[in-house]
């Protein structure tokens, strides 16, 4: 069975293949053919590990913007919870984990590492630069852009500002429009105009970014005084974006008859 | 002109070194292959003169031309849709393997013979039978297998493991029968 071929009569192999190389003009591939095929498939994991940072800054950013709501008042609703998971970006980062892992596969050391070392190295990766990058508010700026370039981005990310406004729950947003000493204005993002009583004013002096034009979250209870609606703030947030937190939160000490909430 | 004659020539020694392993390997590994494999050998040489720049000096070169005969084994059983039906282990191949799997494996309650080793190793999956054929009869090591077959060496300890547990497993279900 392992007899050989020149045993057989045939040939020598050597001269037969270096005769079929002349005879076809055969010629080793030049060196840099090899290099820009390591580098094209390098390029290919930068790539797919620079999209799976972005995806996992928009997740980051999304989700720190989505639990104001969940820290304050919607803790039981988990429907709505739900919508509020960052889907979009979630899906996309898998795709990015899972295209890096098959570039670093095509790497001419890849297939060395174990499937699971190269997961959690993509993943690691992404983390850091993604947490890096909403640390410098890339996640916010690309968000925004997206949010108000691309039609198609607010129902694929489930965004719906009015979700933001719903006093029922005791959250509402928009924009400042007049500061008095213990009370501010906001003109709602459906346009109508509230007013928000702050408990006192010492908590006034909590807010000393509070100006005329700035965008707020504010969480509290919806009260009738003196037959107009107020809302008492039990705490006030920048709302930039989705909100985001670029800027320090502001918390305001519930009023005494808000504990019991 | 000179240096293409030398390249050429350099060549030629590699193929006179590795002509025989490698084709004792594509016969251990392509069994029935009879003439064909001398095809199959030719291909697997042209490969590895076309791609010699890009051979990784990290790697030994018998990992890499290695790589290169498993690659075009496994494209040819591809190509003409074949799959190894009968092992067939020549005298020296079984004495080697029935006295690393009992090294490997402890000593055998049952006597390994022949034809129970041929029989159970055709009825083992492919990958399992390649590590076997690369670990107990081409003597390579675990590092030098996953560079063949790219992919990590824990991979093939884990394969290697349970090739040796499933030819325990078949042999003494073909004992039994």
């Amino acid at each position: 069975m392992n007899e050989s071929h020149k045993d057989m009569g045939a040939p020598h192999l050597s001269k037969k293949i270096l005769d079929l190389i002349e005879q076809k003009g055969l010629s080793p591939k030049p060196r840099w053919h090899f290099f820009v095929r390591e580098w094209v498939v390098w390029g290919m994991v930068c790539v797919a590990l620079l999209v799976g940072s972005l995806a996992t800054t928009l997740t980051i950013y999304i989700g720190n913007a989505s639990r104001f709501m969940e820290r304050h008042i919607l803790f039981s609703d988990l429907l709505f919870l739900f919508r509020l998971v960052p889907f979009l970006w979630l899906f996309l980062l898998c795709i990015a984990i899972f295209y890096t892992v098959y570039a670093l596969r095509e790497t001419r050391r890849g297939y060395r590492w174990s499937s699971s070392w190269l997961v959690a190295g993509a993943v690691g990766v992404s983390i850091l630069i993604g947490s890096s990058a909403h640390a410098l508010g890339i996640g916010e700026a690309i968000d925004r852009y997206l949010l108000t370039e691309m039609p198609l981005y607010k129902p694929l990310t489930n965004f719906h500002p009015k979700m933001w406004m719903d006093m029922e729950k005791g959250v509402v947003a928009g924009t400042v429009t007049e500061v008095e000493k213990e009370t501010f204005m906001i003109k709602k993002l459906d346009g109508e105009i509230l007013k928000i009583m702050v408990v006192s004013e010492k908590d006034m002096h909590a807010l000393p970014e509070l100006h005329e034009g700035m965008r707020v979250r504010v969480v509290g209870t919806t009260t009738i005084e003196g037959g107009e609606n107020v809302f008492k703030s039990t705490a006030v947030e920048p709302f930039r974006g989705r909100g985001g937190s670029l800027f320090k939160r502001v918390r305001i000490p519930p009023l005494p008859e808000m504990k019991e909430r | 002109m000179i240096r293409v004659s030398t390249e050429r020539e350099a060549f030629g020694c590699i193929v006179d070194r590795y002509e025989e392993k490698l084709l004792r390997y594509l016969r251990r590994i392509m069994p029935g292959l009879g003439e064909e494999a001398f095809d199959v050998l030719q291909e697997i040489f042209i490969k590895a003169y076309v791609n010699a720049q890009g051979f990784d000096t990290t790697l030994s070169f018998s990992s890499w031309i290695y790589r290169i005969a498993h690659n075009e084994a496994v494209n040819w059983l591809r190509k003409k849709k074949a799959r190894p039906e009968t092992i067939e282990l020549g005298d020296d191949d079984f004495q080697t393997f029935t006295q690393s799997m009992e090294i490997a494996h402890g000593t055998h309650e049952r006597a390994l013979t022949k034809d129970a080793v041929t029989r159970t190793l055709s009825h083992m999956p492919e990958k399992y039978y390649t590590v076997l054929v690369l670990h107990f009869l081409e003597g390579k090591s675990y590092e030098e297998i996953s560079d063949i077959l790219t992919m990590p060496s824990g991979t093939v300890a884990t394969l290697l493991h349970r090739a040796k547990k499933q030819f325990s497993s078949i042999h003494e279900q073909h004992h039994d029968e």
